[in-house]
């Protein structure tokens, strides 16, 4: 009997609950969502570090980001850089126009050789020239030596010609020694002159070559950096739209990290909505006077709650893979920013393990070894030029040597000019007598007249020689030959501006290479921490199980079971509904009507839209900032 | 010289996030916890902008607009009002009170950047 009792009490209460949708007793619901709430409270709260610390994390990531993209561009335009600033541009035009300034000075080289070959020419006939006026000083040592015979035969005859003998016997000799310096001198500096030209043909032929090898070497470094240049502008460009995209991607994360916000104001005015409605239930809002149909009230307010988790879940759940997929495209920016750097074909990056143009050679370095050359070059040249400057000097000492030498050989000419006419006119006063010595002292002035003759002809050939001189030293000091030095000095700092720009650029690729890899690890660290928000919707998750204790679900209204089944949207037609059902129960004060009407949705309200429309007397067509955003 | 924006919200996340949007974009940002904190530091500071939130303990946005435009510096400074609420009436209700914009959350940075170059010129 009793146990018949029990069984029916059972299944009085039991049936009892079924109808009311509710598994606790009544005297338990207001603890039990009392509970409910406290904990809804705490699962916010405790959420909100996770939240801070993202967007702190986010903060340092689009930092580090904003850094990164900096210096890649920075890095890119140390070599893509305008012309004007650029060193590989202003060391290319130095380059070039030096070359052109090198081959013009081949050509003017070549043509100084033809001036010491003119001078080589004419000291070797100075030289066969000097040879004659030599055997002229023989005969008069000959005729001053027969003089002497033909007057020692009469006393009076010896007295009158002795000293005229002894005279052109030593001014013979004289000419002899002069003559004898002469024709070594020459030998000399025609030989010297010879080895010289010699030399400098040679040198100059192989600077020819060695200066076609450079300007071939230049031009294909210089050609691969303009092309390199060109490419840089490029990498910057695909550089700031992976930058734009990353901003792009981190407003996504902006947005999710917001949901709290959403989430917090939400669960504030469910509290209270929940507080409101156990009031009305135990009957303390009207004067513990029970109403009517307060299972129903509490059952709709809590399967509207629950409406409102399985939401929530849905928003976090979609906040969590919108950041994620963010996080992820960030990582895929970041390597496609760091290749916007190796993709510009400068240099292989090392240790990022992206590769520039590997098969093709750094051109930075050859173009440096070919400036190197280059320069080494332009200062052979300057030497070639120094030593054509040596063999003028040379030769120009010779022939003021030489000249001078000559002189003194036409004063002797002269003064033995003057002895055989001396010796004539005192031959002729001896009659018969003097026939055979004046036939001797017209053979000495004819001799000597023979001297002046050959005089005139070495003058000649040494002034020649001068004016070539003169010539080749104005060449020598031409203004384009001493552009060379200025050429190979700015060439010098070249090559330093391109080993520092070089060396900088690999420094900075270096730091770019740490850099990304850095940031990568980064978002890897972000996109595990972002876990917490699949941690929130589980606990979100136990929530409803929590209230599913409470109030079983397939019991509430079958309107609301289907919301609450789909998921859909617009909460606003529900919302409606579970108002009017409200309003009929006469349950639902004005401000709670409000309160729930305010609940905010943690998904995006399209809804919105068609409520700022009404209100949007002033809104400003010409701005298109988006749904959300009114000026007034 | 950067501009003075202040960001009134008593949810740390979205002063967090209303600053970093705009220290990135070069802006000078300072922050208050609700519309007293708020009202405080404008009248100590030169402030060249608010975007305040709606509902907010001690002093809310509305209150905090009508507040800040009885000071002569701050009555023709622009205010944004930054919240969840949609509502036409509330909207009516902040641009009565002197409110120059209304956005409703969650805002994408380039959209807040918008309407404060606009604003702010």
């Amino acid at each position: 009997m009793l146990q018949i009792l029990r069984t029916a009490i059972k299944t009085w209460r039991q049936n009892r609950s079924d109808y009311k949708g509710f598994i606790v007793p009544a005297r338990k619901i207001p603890d039990r969502l009392s509970e409910f709430c406290q904990m809804l409270d705490d699962v916010c709260k405790s959420a909100e570090p996770d939240f801070i610390s993202l967007g702190r994390n986010l903060e340092s990531l689009f930092s580090d980001v904003t850094v990164l993209s900096e210096r890649i561009m920075d890095t890119v335009r140390e070599i893509g850089r305008d012309s004007g600033e650029n060193p590989f541009s202003r060391v290319g035009a130095i380059a070039r126009s030096s070359l052109s300034k090198l081959n013009n000075c081949h050509s003017d080289i070549h043509t100084d050789l033809q001036y010491i070959e003119g001078i080589i020419h004419n000291l070797d006939k100075l030289r066969r020239v000097s040879a004659g006026v030599e055997k002229i000083a023989m005969f008069f040592r000959l005729l001053g030596f027969n003089i002497a015979i033909e007057s020692s035969r009469a006393a009076e005859t010896t007295d009158m010609f002795q000293v005229v003998s002894e005279q052109i016997h030593q001014l013979s000799s004289k000419v002899t020694g002069i003559i004898g310096g002469i024709q070594e001198e020459a030998l000399k500096t025609h030989n010297s002159q010879t080895a010289a030209f010699d030399q400098i043909a040679k040198d100059l032929n192989r600077l020819r070559n060695l200066t076609n090898d450079a300007d071939r070497t230049v031009e294909t470094s210089l050609l691969e950096i303009e092309r390199i240049m060109e490419l840089s502008i490029e990498a910057l460009e695909r550089a700031a739209r992976h930058t734009e995209n990353i901003s792009r991607q981190v407003g996504e994360i902006v947005v999710g990290i917001q949901i709290h916000d959403s989430m917090t104001q939400g669960i504030a005015n469910m509290i209270e909505v929940i507080d409101d409605a156990v009031q009305i239930f135990t009957g303390h809002r009207n004067n513990r006077k029970y109403p009517p149909d307060r299972y129903s009230h509490l059952s709709s307010v809590i399967s509207f709650q629950r409406i409102w988790l399985k939401e929530s879940i849905s928003t976090i759940l979609n906040a969590y893979e919108k950041s994620t997929a963010a996080f992820n495209k960030i990582s895929v920016e970041i390597d496609m920013l760091g290749e916007s750097l190796s993709g510009s074909g400068l240099v292989a990056l090392g240790e990022c393990g992206h590769s520039g143009s590997a098969d093709v050679d750094d051109p930075f370095p050859a173009l440096a070894s070919a400036l190197s050359r280059l320069k080494g070059i332009i200062d052979e040249v300057n030497s070639l030029i120094e030593g054509i400057n040596t063999s003028a000097s040379e030769a120009s000492d010779t022939a003021d040597r030489l000249s001078e030498s000559m002189s003194r050989v036409a004063e002797i000419s002269s003064e033995t000019h003057i002895i055989a006419l001396n010796a004539i006119v005192k031959a002729a006063h001896l009659g018969e007598q003097g026939r055979a010595l004046e036939v001797l002292a017209q053979e000495v002035k004819k001799l000597s007249d023979q001297t002046n003759e050959f005089s005139a002809g070495v003058k000649s050939l040494l002034d020649n020689v001068s004016t070539s001189v003169d010539e080749l030293r104005s060449r020598v000091s031409d203004e384009p030959r001493n552009n060379e030095e200025t050429s190979g000095a700015e060439i010098d700092t070249g090559i330093e501006d391109i080993a520092v720009v070089y060396k900088r650029y690999q420094k900075k690729t270096g730091n770019v290479c740490r850099q990304t890899g850095g940031i990568k690890e980064e978002i890897n660290i972000n996109v595990k921490r972002i876990s917490f928000l699949l941690n929130l919707a589980d606990e979100f998750d136990n929530l409803i199980r929590y209230l599913d204790g409470i109030c079983i679900p397939n019991k509430l209204k079958p309107a609301l079971q289907e919301r609450h089944a789909a998921a859909i949207e617009p909460p606003a037609d529900e919302e409606t509904c579970y108002i009017e059902t409200e309003e009929k129960s006469g349950l639902l004060t004005e401000e709670r009507q409000i309160d729930i009407i305010n609940a905010p949705s943690l998904l995006p309200d399209h809804s919105k839209k068609d409520k700022m429309e009404l209100i949007s007397e002033s809104s400003n067509s010409d701005d298109d900032f988006g749904d959300n955003v009114e000026l007034f | 010289m950067a501009k003075m924006i202040m960001t009134v919200d008593d949810s740390a996340s979205i002063r967090q996030m209303v600053s970093f949007t705009l220290k990135q974009a070069g802006y000078q940002v300072v922050e208050a916890v609700d519309g007293k904190d708020a009202f405080d530091k404008i009248k100590k500071s030169r402030i060249n902008m608010l975007i305040t939130d709606l509902n907010m303990p001690q002093m809310d946005g509305i209150e905090l607009i009508r507040n800040v435009r009885t000071l002569p510096s701050a009555r023709f400074m622009p205010i944004i009002m930054l919240t969840t609420e949609s509502q036409a009436s509330k909207k009516q209700e902040g641009k009565s009170a002197g409110a120059t914009g209304w956005i409703v959350k969650p805002f994408k940075p380039e959209q807040l950047l918008a309407v404060v170059k606009k604003v702010l010129g």
